[in-house]
């Protein structure tokens, strides 16, 4: 959660008070099952109009990826849990705000990778950025 | 009734603040009192009476004696006026006869007569009462009637009658019998009427008496009563344990009750001439005097109330509570009176019993923040969508704890530490005040402006508007939003918080504005309206307005003012920048997404921007859509 015009370092009133289950309305579950942590998301141009009608994270993302970002950078530079980043991305999929590009995974649908894997993918992203 | 008006009259201007007390000496009092009046009346009206009797017996015997004394000119005319014409000189004696019964007809049948003042006026006189006078009266008509009937034979019958000289012998014993018996008769009318009239005086005289003693017995009783009050009074504030302050328009007092040696440790003596000032504490001076100048200066008989802290000969300070009235206008206060009443020991009590729930409440709130930052760790690593769920619960019924915690701090009237002092953007605190509503779901914020608002007041204002967030969610249904928005206003921002609801009645809604303007003290119990309570205490240590209005649509509209002195402008944007348009969620409607989880969707998919289509959330569940989209969890 972005602490927005508040001092980054330390705990703030907002990240103190805001919480996490409202951005998403308390759901939890993307909107489809194929958007995982390494599926890159990229802005589509000439959707401003849209996007100025919608909340704050939204129009964070749309900021963020304008170059493709995958979602668990996504969620590490804007400070948003991955679960609910996730979940909006989809939404933002799903009403064609954001493309979704999935990497040619190595690894099989059926037996995703293993959360440490995930994890130095997303330290890796932390240290490009 | 009189007495009683009497007797309150002779209150004094201390006397009238003490509430009359139904003291059953007035009542038997009252009662002497009416029995003493009744009296004095009845011997008045006596004495008016008997005058008016006196004057007019005393008038009619006047007359009756004329009468009476006339008589014996009218014999003694007609003799004359018959022994003329006998004797050949011209007279009238048939007028003279007449005229000679008629005084005697007049005072034995009652009838009218001249006035003696010769105006022509004719007085009316009652036939004579006294069987004394009748009979002398009747004689004297007898006599009468026999001197005429004499006369009559004597001019019939003229001088060559040969009864002749026996006649006129005979008229004129009957004239000197006639003038003795008249004259008999007149001194009898006057010795009665004298009598009578003695007899009026003497009754005068005793009534006046009786009236002069009675006027007096009412006095002592007035004065006995009065005195008997005013001891009475006396006691009542001598060993009142409230004190009782006259405040001349100087500010220094006037009167002080001996109760103060009681309170304060001070004799009364030592008190009057100094400025109450000089008692107050420091702190309160300026509350006090503020107070004082405004009553001084409103309408005489306003009355105020303000609590200070006087200072003992001891040293401590001593919490009272003063109701204070402007008595300027009665001369015999002329000033403003305090009545003083010793809080100290509820004011210590109350005081123990904040700290005490300060201390509970502080205590709960630093657990429920280590559990909340708890929950946001596990949160953070968390990427099971059915656990993350689990633990947006547990958030969200911790974020309410919080809120309750919260609360009761600020219930608790102690003033706490302030622990942010950056400002925060008022949309994260409506946001924050969102989320610690139970039916968060179906909150929808629009418009809020880019503004900032004091640290210091944004976790108070949050629970504020959660307070009345959750009040508009619990009174509509289930299916309707709650709308939030805001806008700029001359002296501040305002937010609007709209149902869809039942709405609230006219009496309800009135007395949620009057909570809301008037938060009670925390040890009252006010279990209704408490969330009013609540707000109407945050909104008053900030000098935030709230009121609740009927809304156009139905259900009600919560309107908060939070001042300008709170607010600030928001990063690089102007102070007023205009908020993003309608239609933007803290929580974005469930989309319907159903064909987009079907086999073969396409990233590059486009779908229209769905702001309102999709209705409010049902409870129970509608589609299955919802359901794989994730449905809020409460």
């Amino acid at each position: 959660m972005s602490g927005a015009g508040a001092d980054e370092g330390g705990r703030t009133w907002s990240r103190h008070y805001r919480r996490p289950y409202t951005v998403t309305g308390g759901r939890t579950r993307p909107a489809h099952d194929e958007l995982e942590l390494e599926t890159l998301v990229q802005t589509v141009t000439g959707t401003d109009e849209q996007l100025a009608g919608l909340g704050r994270e939204q129009r964070s993302i749309a900021a963020l990826c304008r170059e493709a970002v995958s979602v668990a950078e996504i969620s590490g530079r804007l400070d948003l849990l991955l679960g609910v980043t996730r979940v909006i991305v989809g939404d933002m999929a799903l009403q064609g705000l954001v493309l979704l590009y999935r990497p040619q995974a190595t690894v099989s649908e059926a037996d995703p990778p293993p959360v440490e894997l995930l994890e130095r993918v997303l330290d890796g992203l932390r240290n490009i950025s | 009734m009189e007495p009683r008006r009497t007797a309150a009259g002779g209150r004094t201007g201390i006397g009238r603040l003490i509430p009359r007390l139904p003291i059953l000496g007035d009542l038997r009092l009252g009662r002497r009192l009416g029995w003493v009046i009744f009296l004095l009346i009845v011997l008045v009206a006596a004495i008016v009476g008997y005058n008016a009797r006196a004057i007019a017996q005393q008038r009619g015997s006047a007359l009756v004696v004329n009468q009476a004394t006339r008589q014996r000119a009218l014999v003694e005319r007609y003799t004359r006026d018959v022994l003329l014409v006998v004797d050949g000189f011209k007279a009238d004696p048939k007028d003279s006869a007449e005229a000679v019964r008629q005084p005697v007809d007049v005072l034995l049948d009652g009838g009218s007569v001249r006035a003696p003042g010769g105006d022509g006026s004719r007085v009316q006189i009652a036939p004579a009462q006294n069987w004394r006078i009748r009979r002398k009266l009747e004689n004297d008509r007898r006599l009468i009637d026999e001197l005429i009937t004499i006369g009559d034979r004597l001019l019939k019958r003229g001088p060559d009658n040969p009864q002749y000289e026996a006649d006129v012998t005979k008229l004129r014993v009957l004239g000197a019998q006639l003038s003795s018996v008249s004259n008999d008769a007149a001194q009898e009318i006057t010795q009665q009427t004298e009598a009578s009239i003695s007899r009026l005086v003497r009754i005068e005289i005793a009534l006046g008496l009786l009236g002069v003693l009675a006027a007096l017995a009412l006095g002592l009783v007035l004065r006995r009563a009065g005195t008997e009050q005013a001891a009475q009074f006396r006691s009542l504030v001598n060993n009142s344990s409230d004190l009782i302050t006259v405040l001349a328009p100087d500010g220094t007092i006037a009167y002080q009750s001996p109760s103060v040696q009681r309170v304060l440790g001070r004799p009364a003596a030592d008190v009057v001439g100094t400025t109450l000032g000089d008692l107050v504490h420091p702190e309160d001076r300026h509350d006090v005097n503020e107070s004082l100048t405004k009553l001084a200066e409103a309408a005489p008989g306003a009355t105020d109330n303000f609590g200070c802290r006087l200072r003992h000969e001891d040293g401590s300070w001593r919490h009272v509570e003063s109701t204070c009235t402007n008595l300027a206008d009665d001369p015999r206060v002329n000033g403003l009176v305090l009545n003083i009443r010793d809080v100290t020991e509820q004011a210590g009590l109350r005081k123990s019993i904040s700290d005490l729930l300060h201390n509970l409440a502080r205590r709960s709130q630093g657990l429920v923040d280590r559990q909340l930052e708890l929950i946001d760790e596990l949160e953070r690593n968390e990427v099971d969508p059915d656990r993350l769920q689990e633990l947006f619960r547990m958030d969200h019924l911790a974020t309410r704890m919080r809120r309750n915690v919260e609360n009761l701090i600020v219930l608790s009237g102690v003033d706490q530490r302030r622990r942010w002092s950056e400002s925060v953007p008022l949309r994260d605190v409506v946001e924050a005040a969102v989320a610690e509503v139970e039916d968060y779901a179906r909150v929808q914020v629009a418009g809020i402006h880019d503004l900032t608002l004091s640290g210091q007041a944004a976790s108070d204002v949050a629970h504020l508007l959660a307070e009345l967030v959750e009040n508009a969610t619990s009174f509509s249904s289930p299916t309707t939003r709650v709308e939030i928005t805001g806008g700029p206003t001359g002296n501040g921002y305002v937010l609007e918080i709209e149902d869809h609801g039942i709405g609230m009645s006219d009496a309800d809604l009135a007395e949620a504005n009057k909570r809301l303007a008037e938060p009670l003290s925390a040890d009252v119990a006010v279990s209704r309206m408490m969330g009013f309570h609540v707000v109407g205490r945050l909104a008053a240590r900030h000098g935030i307005k709230v009121q609740l209005r009927q809304s156009w649509f139905g259900g009600v509209t919560a309107l908060v003012l939070l001042p300008a002195a709170l607010l600030g402008s928001a990063g690089q944007h102007p102070a007023m920048a205009p908020p993003v348009p309608a239609g933007v969620m803290v929580s974005p409607e469930p989309l319907r997404l159903a064909d987009t989880t079907a086999p073969g969707w396409q990233p590059h998919a486009r779908l229209p921007l769905r702001r309102h289509a999709a209705p409010a959330p049902t409870r129970g569940g509608d589609t299955d859509a919802a359901a794989e989209a994730g449905e809020p969890f409460d």
